[in-house]
C-alpha cells in the first residue's frame, strides 16, 4: 500500500461524498488545515482507492450510489479496523439517524447530519493531528 | 453491484415452486410483513387466462393458510388489462366473495400497467365495486409519473414502482425515486418500491421516504408466504438474524 501523505505530519484524508459541490467544499476547508486529500465520487470508488492506498481519515457520506456509505465503512474496516472514518448524512427525508446511528455501531470515529458547522471537521482534524 | 449469495437471502426458506411469494418491507414497522406473490414465467407470454389461474392459485393457497391460523397480509398484483374485461372483473369479484371477511382485510389489490391515458374516473369505475372485498389498492405506475391525482380516490392508499426492468443507472434512479416520493407523497399516497436490486438503491430510497419496499437487496422470493418476521435496516448489510415479529 502508498501513503498519500506528502510527509508525516500531513494528514491524509480520503473525502467518499457523491454531491460534487460538497466534496469540493470539504476539499477547500482539508487542504486548508494542511491535509492532503484524496476524492471519490461514490462508495465504491472510494473503496477502490482505499484498498491500495493508506489514509489518516476517511470521511463518507451515507446516501450514495453505486456502493453507499454503511457497505462503504463495513469494507474498510475489513481493511483496516483502526481506520478512522466520519460518516455524514442529511438531505433525505427520513431513516437517515438510523443510518449514522449503524455507522456509529460500526466504528465510525464521528457521526455528522448535514447541515453541520465546518469547523466540526476542523476540530477532528485537530484532534487527530494532536493525536498523532 | 452484484450482491454476494449470502445477502440475498438473510434466513427465510428457498422458492422452489412455481408461485413463489417476494417478501415487503415496511420500513417504518421495522418487519418484513406482506407477501407479494410472483408467478415464475420467465419468457411466458401473460395470458389473461393465466392472470386468473393465477389470481386463483394464489387465493387458494392464502385461504388454506388462513384457516390453519397463519394471518399472512398479501399484496395481490394484478395487470390492468386483466381488469379492463368485465368479465374478468366478474369472475375474480365472485372469488373475492367467497373470502372470509378477516382475510379480506389481509388483501391488497395491487394493480400494474395502468395505461397514462386512463383518467381517475374511469379507473375508480373499475376498481369501485372490489373495495368491500379487499383492505385496499395500490396502483403501481412507472417512475416517471406525474400525474398521482387520477389515483386520488378511496379506497387507494398507496402508489408505487417496479425497478425490476430498469436499465437506468443508480443516480438517475434515485433522483427519479425522490421525485416519485415528493410528487405521492403531496398527495398523501404511502409509496412501494418494487424490484430494489442493490443496498444502494435500498438505502437512498429509505432516506428518500419509500414506505414499503421488496427486491433481492431486501430479500429472495420464498416459497410460501408466512407471519411477520423483523427487518431492520441492520439486516439490509447482513448484520443480525432475522427473527418472528409478534
Amino acid at each position: 500500500m502508498d501513503n498519500i501523505g506528502y510527509n508525516k505530519n500531513m494528514l491524509s484524508v480520503l473525502v467518499i461524498e457523491d454531491n460534487k459541490e460538497f466534496r469540493l467544499l470539504l476539499r477547500d476547508l482539508l487542504e486548508e488545515a494542511g491535509c492532503r486529500v484524496v476524492e471519490a465520487e461514490d462508495g465504491k470508488e472510494g473503496f477502490d482507492i482505499a484498498e491500495k492506498n493508506n489514509f489518516d481519515l476517511v470521511i463518507t457520506d451515507i446516501l450514495m450510489p453505486n456502493q453507499e456509505g454503511i457497505e462503504t465503512i463495513i469494507g474498510l474496516k475489513k481493511l483496516n479496523p483502526l481506520s478512522k472514518i466520519v460518516a455524514i448524512s442529511g438531505g433525505g427525508a427520513t431513516q437517515n439517524m438510523t443510518f449514522l446511528e449503524l455507522a456509529k455501531k460500526l466504528g465510525a470515529y464521528r457521526t455528522l447530519q448535514k447541515p453541520f458547522g465546518l469547523n466540526v471537521i476542523e476540530e477532528i482534524i485537530f484532534e487527530l493531528t494532536s493525536k498523532n | 453491484m452484484n450482491l454476494p449469495p449470502k445477502i440475498k437471502n438473510r434466513g427465510l426458506a428457498s422458492a422452489d415452486s412455481h408461485i413463489f411469494y417476494r417478501p415487503i418491507w415496511h420500513v417504518k414497522a421495522n418487519a418484513l410483513m406482506a407477501f407479494r406473490p410472483e408467478a415464475i414465467s420467465q419468457g411466458q407470454v401473460r395470458t389473461q387466462k393465466g392472470d386468473m389461474a393465477f389470481l386463483t392459485s394464489v387465493l387458494d393457497v392464502i385461504t388454506k393458510k388462513d384457516k390453519n391460523g397463519q394471518n399472512t397480509l398479501a399484496l395481490l398484483p394484478i395487470r390492468f388489462k386483466f381488469l379492463i374485461d368485465q368479465s374478468n372483473r366478474k369472475a375474480f369479484l365472485e372469488i373475492l366473495k367467497m373470502l372470509q371477511i378477516d382475510m379480506r382485510n389481509r388483501l391488497v389489490i395491487e394493480i400494474s400497467e395502468i395505461p397514462a391515458a386512463i383518467e381517475g374516473q374511469d379507473l375508480k369505475h373499475i376498481l369501485d365495486p372490489f373495495k368491500a372485498y379487499c383492505r385496499g389498492f395500490i396502483c403501481l405506475s412507472p417512475i416517471d409519473e406525474r400525474n398521482f391525482r387520477r389515483f386520488s380516490f378511496p379506497g387507494v392508499f398507496a402508489t408505487g414502482f417496479d425497478l425490476r426492468n430498469n436499465n437506468r443507472g443508480e443516480v438517475e434512479l434515485i433522483d427519479r425515486i425522490t421525485r416519485f416520493v415528493s410528487r405521492a407523497s403531496a398527495l398523501e399516497f404511502k409509496v412501494i418500491g418494487h424490484g430494489i436490486q442493490t443496498i444502494s438503491l435500498a438505502t437512498n430510497a429509505v432516506c428518500g421516504g419509500v414506505n414499503f419496499l421488496s427486491g433481492d437487496a431486501i430479500h429472495e422470493p420464498i416459497p410460501s408466504a408466512d407471519g411477520a418476521v423483523h427487518f431492520k435496516p441492520a439486516h439490509l448489510f447482513g448484520l443480525g438474524q432475522i427473527t418472528l415479529a409478534g
